[in-house]
């Protein structure tokens, strides 16, 4: 194998890209990925930026602020801080939009007030007198035009408005605000992770179980390849409901649980394997040179199934993350895991789907099609390097 | 609004009553006194089907496309958000039943001492969680009653979240705080990790965002608390062993106070009991043995509010927050009915709906998953009897205006408790409207209310165990009253033998085996073929996982009423 | 064909069943809490709530509970389900044609397709039709199904509607065989295309290797020789010999197909097997699990067996060397 040709391959290329993203992202990346970023369902920041707005604050004291708005409502109307003031003063404060003006609140008898008003609260939209159902912010930003707050009857205030857009983030945020680029980044661990330590598992259970089948052979034989056959007369997908229900949803049990069901292909193939490799001349001659068996075994014959068992891992990490991707999309993994599975599970459960959310949507399933794409192609050179034959037709990924 | 607490400053609150007041601004299409909702004429329409849709996005498609007129309990904020913008659909939004509860285990420290868990209770934001989570569509509530019902307190929607209050209620008690926030108990040692189990997503999907919160907040406050997902099953094992440290849980509770009883007394901290929280004490006991065995509605009321506020001090687990119940109804009906407390999708809107356009079609309504089960005596899902609810009736309705009881199929009832001191009963005694019929044309009388009763009583059928096992007899007149003696005294056996559905004695009577029973069986191997109920439709197809069609009950007793449209 | 050797392939399929009836049953059981655990219902009482249990069965000793199970699988009278209180058999049964017909026509579409294509990849080495082919397969074998078939949904069924949101009829049915007949495709044809679009990949890439390896050997190189047209030494030759391999995958993955349906069945709103095991699984319905995991063994075990009779019918390699042994 011709490593220089091995790693100018596009795929391996592309497949040491992502690793170092996802050994160095979460470490250059500040903050905590569950943190609110934004407001939920926002686009991404370089999304229809004529219309959509992004995230704007205010911080500003009793004389109040007034600024210019010529995009579509924000997604959230957050006012926050606090009022000091006469105890018999009556302190208003008052919102004026190009359309009329809404009394967001009318306080009296204290001297310091601490505010907390959020558009989405009911009472908000109720003291408004706005619909209960529906968005608060739609009848407080009603066209462009000119907005002030002020603040009538105060001593002094320190407040801040926060208006968080509805653009934010590389890639937009999801149901609870979370950047989904960092998100991402954060989950090529866990799909590489779970994807290879799974199927290296499985392909090495498999290399052990074929080897002992098809050398000792006998009763050995027949109870492995009965073994076989059960796993593979069980369902998948409800088995790994149960299994995940009784052992939990940790990363190395999902791991281990893709495994216990991932070998059987590899013990077949490196099962055949032996069995013509046994009677060829070569290991009769090591035999008759009074070689032990595990010699055989060590010296010879695994480095005959290596080829092999080089390509189906290759090939065998795919169908490792998408079993973790469906299996994280019926909500079975741990949800405190971010992979990419479960981004695509929750938004499909918290609706990214009916709302158009594509953003939620496409870098995570692009994500799972891109690293199988490279371990599907990283195996394919590997199975053209075994069987020559095969080469010819689209080198690169 | 929303204003917090903070150190050293109280503020009077208002909150409590503007919630109470927010719902009745929902412009209810009956909210004219003259409306009875006894005297309604209809089915006006003639068909209903009931569409079986099991996926949550291919259900608000079908909204917007306008290929289903009602759709219930509405539960994704951004699925409210969008359906509002839709012209053509009205929406509805009331307070429901659902309550959201964070369970602590009373007998294992630090929980078992009141204070700390008022410490826990008053250390959450729910106005934070219900903004960021829900977007504002659900209520932060203080009560461990639904604050819908008509026995919840007043304050059950108080804000109590102060976070120095609860500080300083640990302090009080000789808690410290080390270096990195973390809480010490008075003997000196600091807290151990508590785990707070949470069911997985699949399960409910928010619930595991809301555990990490509440996880936040306490922490915030000194308690070390880690999030533990886990099967539903599992966690409610270790529920049951009190085998836990801190649980969030979420249910429907009932209207009626009674409830209590299973959840706080602690004869129910059993295996397979509802006391999870495993609290045990004597004046709560008492208060809820009197509560649950009251004779009467002026003594159940007092026990409640007394069981309440003992609840309130004792803090056994921490309300969160309920969920507002929103539905939507397409505008191509008209007498759509809505009230402060119920959402449109009720049996009102389907009886009273006209198309606006004048031209009669099926009235298509969600069915959010397979019923799989229409014998009443086995089907368990709520999607089975939200189809049952159209066929048959029980004696008691609930008034859409005020949640009480209102006459159904009984026209008055009485509760008495007769007997020497010491060797009391509860005498329920009703009285049966005159001229029902059943939807084959038979009559109702006494006499079908007594069957049903008495063949759930004998075969121990276990979803109406509960509502007949203290039932001693039945006694049915032809004048049509019926008077059910039971064995002890209690105000809630009204309610149990009030709500169980009428069937036929000549239906029951041809029942060969409840369990086997199959009413969509053309055969009628098991029993008759058929529901035959009294209420204003009956089944007329049942497509299994496509649609079930309904048709009018053309003996359906409001169809004799007037027709006086109570609103546009 | 040997008869000590079919008679030991049944006898091993027969011991694999039995392991299967076990394991299945420990595992159920296993799984902490049961049918009636879960309902947190305060007007179901724990006295109910036994009294349910005693109807199931489970207030019943263990072993005893295993030998009605082993009786129930063995006459196939699987008793009534949990959840839904009707005879397992039936609601199976009344599922099973839908999955079947769902699964089967995508099945044979995109092994079809699949392999079209992979034969003409291999014989077309190197040029544009060969890479487009692999690089297809690649993509559409990466794709994760629940993704694609939500995204065919909203953008076929519902940004330009063309095909229904769910189910496989309309409301109400519409009158006449064939309207019945039209309207059932109508409705199937979006699952179908999206399990097929998902399928045929695999498929492709798998004959093309298959017959890239078969075309290089020396019984084709000397079918040339013989003079026999490339059709002939193709379809005739090549083809032939790579039959076995494709029978036994397409048998092998027949039990592989009601766990596909499962998530097809969720975003399309079918009411099929699939969406009987999960809510049979996830509800303790030991009933309905044990009766779908016991058919689907079952299923399992037969072709296992099928592909291996097969294989030793066509391949007298595999005959010889067992009867050998």
């Amino acid at each position: 194998m011709n490593i220089k040709m091995f790693l100018g391959r596009r795929s391996i290329i592309a497949f040491i890209f992502i690793c170092l993203t996802g050994i160095l992202g979460p470490v250059l990346i500040q903050g905590n990925p569950q943190d609110t970023a934004g407001a939920p369902f926002a686009y991404p920041i370089w999304w229809n930026s004529r219309n959509l707005p992004a995230s704007a604050d205010f911080a500003f004291n009793e004389k109040g602020c007034g600024f210019e708005w010529s995009k579509l409502p924000p997604a959230v109307f957050s006012l926050m801080g606090t009022i000091h003031a006469d105890p018999k003063a009556n302190v208003k404060i008052i919102w004026r939009t190009p359309r009329r003006k809404y009394i967001l609140a009318s306080l009296t008898g204290q001297s310091v007030y601490w505010l907390n008003l959020d558009g989405r609260d009911m009472i908000f939209k109720q003291f408004l007198g706005l619909p209960l159902i529906g968005k608060s912010v739609d009848f407080l930003f009603p066209s462009k035009g000119r907005y002030s707050l002020e603040i009538d009857g105060a001593k002094y205030a320190d407040l801040k408005l926060s208006l968080p857009g509805q653009r934010h983030g590389l890639l937009g945020t999801d149901q609870r605000g979370r950047d989904v680029f960092v998100l991402l980044v954060y989950g090529i661990r866990t799909s590489l992770i779970v994807g290879i330590s799974a199927t290296v598992i499985a392909s090495f259970l498999g290399m052990g179980f074929g080897l002992a089948a098809g050398y000792i052979g006998g009763w050995t034989d027949t109870l492995i390849m009965r073994a076989v056959d059960v796993l593979l007369s069980i369902p998948t997908l409800p088995i790994l409901m149960v299994l995940a229900g009784i052992w939990g949803k940790g990363l190395w049990q999902i791991v281990l649980i893709l495994s216990i069901f991932s070998w059987m292909g590899t013990s077949r193939s490196v099962r055949s394997l032996i069995l013509t490799v046994r009677e060829s001349p070569w290991i009769e001659g090591l035999k008759a040179l009074g070689a032990k068996r595990s010699y055989i075994l060590w010296r010879h014959l695994v480095p005959e199934t290596a080829p092999i068992l080089l390509a189906n891992i290759a090939l065998g990490v795919p169908g490792a993350i998408l079993s973790e991707a469906g299996l994280a999309f019926l909500g079975l993994s741990d949800p405190r895991l971010i992979s990419w599975g479960r981004m695509l599970h929750e938004a499909h459960s918290f609706g990214a789907f009916t709302e158009g959310a594509w953003w939620l949507l496409l870098p995570p399933g692009l994500g799972i099609v891109l690293l199988c794409l490279i371990f599907m192609d990283i195996g394919r050179y590997l199975e053209e390097q075994i069987d020559p034959r095969l080469g010819g037709g689209g080198r690169d990924a | 609004m929303a204003l917090c607490r903070r150190a050293g400053l109280k503020i009077v609150l208002c909150c409590a009553l503007a919630v109470l007041c927010i719902l009745r601004q929902a412009s209810s299409v009956s909210a004219a006194a003259d409306f009875d909702p006894n005297n309604v004429y209809g089915p006006r329409i003639d068909k209903l089907c009931m569409v079986i849709i099991t996926n949550s996005d291919a259900q608000i498609m079908a909204a917007e496309k306008g290929e289903l007129d009602i759709i219930s309990d509405i539960t994704r904020p951004s699925d409210i958000d969008r359906l509002s913008r839709n012209p053509h659909l009205k929406m509805s939004l009331a307070r429901g039943y659902h309550a959201f509860f964070l369970l602590l285990n009373n007998k294992a420290a630090p929980w078992d001492n009141k204070i700390v868990r008022r410490a826990a209770a008053e250390a959450i934001d729910r106005n934070n969680i219900v903004r960021t989570i829900f977007s504002g569509y659900c209520e932060p509530i203080n009560s461990w009653l639904p604050p819908v019902s008509p026995w919840a307190l007043p304050e059950s929607t108080r804000n109590i979240f102060d976070r120095s209050e609860a500080r300083s209620r640990l302090k009080k008690l000789g808690y410290r705080w080390n270096i990195s926030g973390r809480l010490i108990s008075p003997d000196g040692k600091p807290l151990e990790t508590l785990k707070l189990l949470t069911p997985l997503a699949s399960v409910a999907p928010t619930t595991a965002e809301l555990a990490e919160q509440i996880a936040d907040f306490l922490s915030a406050v000194g308690f070390p608390v880690e999030v533990e997902p886990m099967d539903f099953s599992a966690m409610i094992s270790k529920l049951d062993r009190k085998d836990y440290s801190l649980a969030v849980l979420a249910w429907s509770m009932g209207r009626n106070p009674d409830s209590l009883y299973s959840f706080y007394h602690s004869s129910m901290d059993v295996a397979g009991g509802y006391n999870m929280t495993g609290i045990n004490d004597r004046p709560l006991d008492a208060m809820l043995k009197r509560l649950r065995f009251s004779k009467d509605k002026r003594s159940a009321e007092a026990a409640s509010l007394k069981a309440q506020r003992l609840l309130a001090d004792l803090v056994p687990s921490v309300p969160i927050y309920s969920r507002f119940s929103v539905a939507a109804v397409s505008k191509e009906w008209k007498n759509i009915f809505t009230t402060d407390k119920i959402t449109a999708d009720n049996m009102w809107t389907v009886m009273m709906a006209e198309p606006v356009n004048g031209r009669m079609r099926p009235m298509r309504m969600l069915l959010a998953d397979e019923p799989r089960n229409l014998n009443p005596f086995v089907a368990s899902s709520a999607y089975s009897w939200q189809v049952l609810g159209f066929i048959y009736e029980s004696m008691i309705g609930t008034n859409p205006f005020t949640l009480e009881d209102m006459p159904d199929l009984a026209a008055a009832w009485e509760i008495r408790t007769v007997g020497a001191p010491g060797r009391q009963h509860t005498d329920l005694i009703f009285r049966m409207k005159p001229g029902i019929k059943f939807n084959d044309g038979s009559v109702l009388t006494s006499y079908d209310m007594k069957a049903t009763i008495d063949f759930l009583r004998k075969n121990r059928i276990p979803r109406f165990f509960d509502s007949v096992k203290d039932v001693a007899s039945v006694d049915a007149f032809g004048d049509g009253r019926l008077i059910v003696h039971m064995n002890g005294v209690s105000y809630w056996y009204l309610d149990n033998i009030g709500g169980l559905p009428c069937l036929p004695r000549k239906v029951i009577d041809k029942i060969k085996d409840w369990q086997n029973w199959d009413p969509m069986d053309r055969q009628g191997r098991m029993g008759p073929y058929g529901l035959v109920g009294s209420g204003p439709f009956i089944l007329d197809e049942y497509k299994p996982g496509e649609y079930l069609m309904m048709k009018k009950n053309i003996y359906f007793r409001m169809l004799h009423n007037s027709r006086k449209d109570a609103a546009k | 064909m040997n008869k000590s050797w079919l008679l030991r392939r049944i006898f091993s399929s027969l011991a694999v069943l039995a392991a299967v009836l076990v394991l299945n049953f420990l595992l159920f059981r296993i799984m902490p809490g049961d049918a009636v655990s879960t309902i947190i219902d305060p007007n179901f009482s724990p006295e109910a709530k036994n009294r349910l249990r005693a109807l199931y069965g489970l207030d019943r000793p263990l072993i005893e509970q295993f030998f009605i199970y082993i009786k129930q699988m063995l006459t196939f009278r699987f008793g009534l389900s949990f959840l839904s209180r009707k005879p397992v058999w039936d609601e199976l049964m009344s599922r099973l044609p839908g999955t079947l017909a769902l699964m089967s026509s995508s099945m044979l579409l995109s092994s079809v397709i699949g392999i079209w294509l992979g034969v003409k990849a291999s014989l077309n080495r190197g040029r544009w039709i060969e890479r487009m082919v692999l690089r297809a397969g690649a993509v559409t074998a990466s794709f994760p199904g629940f993704f694609v078939q939500l995204v065919l949904l909203m953008l076929l069924a519902r940004t330009f509607p063309l095909f229904p949101l769910r189910g496989s009829m309309s409301i109400p049915q519409p009158a006449g065989t064939s309207a019945i007949i039209f309207d059932y495709i109508w409705h199937m044809t979006l699952p179908v295309i999206t399990l097929t679009l998902m399928g045929f990949g695999g498929w492709a890439l798998y004959v093309r290797n298959l017959m890239v390896r078969t075309m290089g050997e020396d019984f084709v190189l000397m079918a040339r020789a013989r003079g026999l047209t490339e059709r002939q030494v193709v379809y005739g030759h090549a083809f032939r010999t790579i039959l076995p391999p494709i029978i036994t995958i397409m048998l092998m993955s027949v039990p592989g197909l009601v766990s596909g349906a499962v998530i097809t069945e969720s975003v399309f709103s079918l009411n099929g097997v699939g969406t009987f095991l999960l809510a049979a699984v996830s509800g303790h319905d030991y009933p309905s699990a044990g009766a779908a995991f016991y058919l689907l063994a079952l299923i399992t075990v037969i072709c296992n067996f099928l592909a291996d009779v097969a294989y030793g019918i066509v391949d007298p390699r595999v005959r010889i060397e067992a009867g050998n042994k």
